[in-house]
């Protein structure tokens, strides 16, 4: 029993197709991960490497896409089963991708760009530049106060007295400036004098004596505290001496300062590359959705495929079995209504069989029955003519015996005659029964029908016969010396038809049926054809209207036809002629 | 470098802009007999970088080296010397036979903040590279 099993070919591929999924799904997530990585560290992406990657995976889906689309249109143009409801089921499939995949697409820009007009708002952009105009302003204050201080007379009496009448100079100094976090005194050497408020505040006396007079550089220290600081000289009666005035800014100040800035920067940078930045968060959501979607259109060809499966398998067993093959079953593992349909089906087609093998002993007892009645009638058509003559040979013995010489000669002429006629009966009809198993071998069709055509060259001045339709390099497997007979009955069986005269065209053509490539000959006459009404006894054997005919002639061929696997049938047309086809398996089997 | 205009850049970093100009070191050892064939040996490699902006708050340029440090410039002209070149950076020893520094220098007139970063990817227009030089060391 031959049958069809689902084949765990596609399964491993659809395996390999999860398997690439969950893949893809690994890789945008690391991809994406190190993007983020990359925005927040504030490195560059590393861009070339994602698009490298991302077009390298399209275009690998695209390829295996574009080969299962031209497989189904192939298969489409061939009249492969299952190919129209497939490309609906790949529709579907693609219109669901779109359903879910576009709204999610715009939905995600649509967010973004949500999300970025809300975050840098004009409103953000007041807050951002009045809050850094604020702290240069605080800045700036500081800046005045400190240079004011430094060279303020007042203040430099302070400081002069400070050395010598210390801790109430520096209280006074600090009621004129309350800005002052604290004062250092030098000699002129470097030499450290004096030192009052914050002690965080202090500088070393070194980078104290190399700095210029004037405003210092801020120093920002490892604590986040940062310091302006000014340098004054002045000379008394003492000497020479440079005193330091410092002020704190508040803790993480340069650090704010900075990060303002910096968002600052960043706002003004957006409002410089909105567009181009939204059309690169779509490119890059497109890098990643992208071939996630033709993944799941590449998914969705596989899945048609098992879909299908089941409805292709069963349209090649009803094929088949319309073709005569009642061995085929459908094989399923699973447990699905179509499964249930195939079992169904079996069982369908096993109750056919039984029919048709009841059916086919029927036909075979009837048959026989009817060559039996045939041959019995045939066998007694010629024993009355001999009766008859052997009866008229006593008689006239009897009767007339000098007479009897005269009627000796024609009655025994007649009694051989239906003896040897009975002799032919017997022997063809020896021969049908008895027909060999052909021994098939390549041959070339014409040169058969040109041998089977030469035996009837005496008939050449009557009927006209054309071997233009067949190709001259055509060839069969077929056992030559039945397929000559094939053609001679045919001949012969034409010549019959056209007593008067006519033509005789040979035809041959491939055809595909199913599977099977078969090669369609055609012989057609232009004989005076066959009524309707005779249509379903032209091959029976022992059928004729010839006189002189067997009727075994159109049987002998329909059963050498059918011995090669073909099929044989006819059209025909009273008074227009007679055209018989014959399908022979092209291919070797 | 060509492509790297001084005054566009100017006033990129005025209008309150950072740029940055990664140098690629790398150090070779020169291959003999048919190992030339493999390429020579890579000995070092290291991407230092150097960010410069305006400062508001001291009204100066604010260079930040590639060891983190940072220096203030009131002028241009010194701030953008310093700022294109590559300063006191440590290249380790490998002898002296056969051995080869390349340099190239990538400016990025446009520093990017997160999550603006990605535009890096898309916008070439605001990167410049020169050609890889070659400083043998005898």
């Amino acid at each position: 029993m031959k049958g069809m099993r689902r084949p765990t070919g596609s399964l491993t591929v659809l395996l390999g197709l999860v398997l690439l999924y969950i893949l893809l799904i690994a890789l945008v997530l690391v991809f994406s991960s190190r993007i983020l990585l990359d925005l927040s560290m504030n490195r560059a992406v590393a861009g070339g490497l994602i698009a490298a990657l991302a077009v390298i995976f399209s275009l690998v889906l695209l390829w295996a896409i574009g080969i299962n689309v031209f497989q189904l249109f192939r298969a489409g143009s061939s009249g492969k089963p299952g190919v129209r409801f497939k490309f609906r089921l790949m529709l579907f499939f693609l219109v669901v991708i779109l359903l879910s995949s576009i709204p999610q697409a715009v939905l995600s820009v649509n967010f973004i760009n949500t999300s970025m007009r809300t975050w840098f708002s004009s409103r953000t952009a007041d807050a951002l530049r009045g809050g850094l105009a604020v702290a240069m302003e605080y800045y700036g204050e500081k800046i005045t106060n400190l240079q004011t201080l430094s060279r303020n007379k007042f203040v430099l009496s302070l400081i002069e007295e400070a050395d010598a009448a210390g801790k109430q100079a520096w209280e006074s100094l600090r009621l004129a400036s309350p800005d002052l976090d604290c004062l250092q005194i030098f000699a002129a050497d470097g030499k450290k004098i004096f030192a009052a408020g914050n002690p965080a505040g202090f500088i070393e006396e070194e980078f104290a004596l190399s700095a210029a007079e004037g405003l210092l550089s801020r120093e920002t220290r490892t604590d986040g505290a940062s310091i302006l600081r000014a340098k004054k000289s002045y000379e008394n009666r003492r000497g020479r001496f440079f005193a330091v005035f410092s002020v704190i800014l508040p803790r993480e100040f340069d650090r704010y300062a900075e990060e303002l800035t910096s968002t600052l920067e960043t706002f003004n940078q957006l409002d410089r590359s909105r567009t181009v930045f939204l059309l690169a968060v779509t490119i890059l959501y497109g890098f990643f959705s992208f071939p996630l979607m033709l993944l799941a259109i590449l998914v969705s060809f596989l899945l048609s495929d098992e879909i299908i499966r089941p409805i292709v398998n069963l349209e090649e067993a009803t094929r088949k079995v319309a073709e005569g093959d009642f061995s085929y079953r459908i094989l399923s593992r699973s447990r699905d209504e179509l499964s249930l349909l195939a079992g169904s089906f079996n069982r369908m087609i096993s109750e056919l069989e039984k029919s048709r093998l009841k059916i086919l002993q029927t036909e075979k007892v009837a048959a026989w029955q009817e060559i039996a009645q045939r041959l019995a009638h045939e066998i007694k058509n010629p024993l009355t003519p001999i009766k008859l003559s052997a009866q008229r040979l006593l008689k006239r013995y009897r009767e007339s015996p000098g007479d009897f010489e005269r009627v000796l000669d024609s009655s025994v002429d007649s009694i051989i005659r239906e003896v040897d006629n009975l002799d032919k009966l017997l022997t063809e009809f020896r021969n049908f029964s008895r027909l060999p198993a052909p021994q098939k071998k390549p041959a070339l069709l014409k040169t058969l029908i040109q041998e089977a055509a030469s035996t009837y060259a005496h008939l050449a001045e009557k009927i006209t016969i054309h071997l233009e339709g067949i190709p001259e390099d055509l060839s069969l497997s077929v056992d030559p010396a039945q397929m000559r007979q094939v053609f001679a009955n045919l001949i012969t069986n034409a010549a019959d038809a056209m007593p008067g005269g006519g033509s005789l065209r040979f035809r041959a053509d491939l055809v595909k049926k199913g599977d099977t490539k078969y090669c369609r000959i055609q012989v057609e006459d232009t004989g005076e054809g066959i009524g309707r009404e005779r249509f379903s006894q032209v091959f029976n054997p022992y059928y004729t209207t010839k006189s002189n005919g067997t009727g075994l002639g159109l049987s002998v061929v329909e059963r050498i036809v059918f011995d090669h696997k073909g099929q044989i049938w006819f059209e025909s047309e009273p008074g227009v002629g007679t055209t018989f086809f014959i399908d022979l398996p092209a291919e070797n089997p | 470098m060509s492509g790297l205009e001084e005054t566009d850049l100017r006033q990129h970093i005025l209008g309150g802009f950072r740029s940055r100009i990664q140098f690629r070191v790398r150090v070779y050892r020169e291959n003999s007999g048919i190992l030339p064939l493999l390429g020579d040996d890579m000995l070092f490699e290291a991407h230092p970088e150097q960010t410069g902006r305006w400062d508001p708050f001291s009204s100066s340029y604010e260079l930040r080296f590639h060891d983190g440090s940072r220096r203030y410039f009131s002028g241009w002209e010194a701030f953008y010397r310093d700022f294109t070149e590559l300063r006191n950076f440590p290249v380790p020893e490998f002898g002296s036979s056969g051995i080869y520094i390349l340099v190239q220098a990538r400016f990025q007139k446009m520093v990017f903040n997160p999550p603006l970063n990605i535009l890096s990817v898309f916008l070439n227009r605001y990167a410049v590279a020169s050609p890889w030089f070659r400083l043998d060391r005898e």
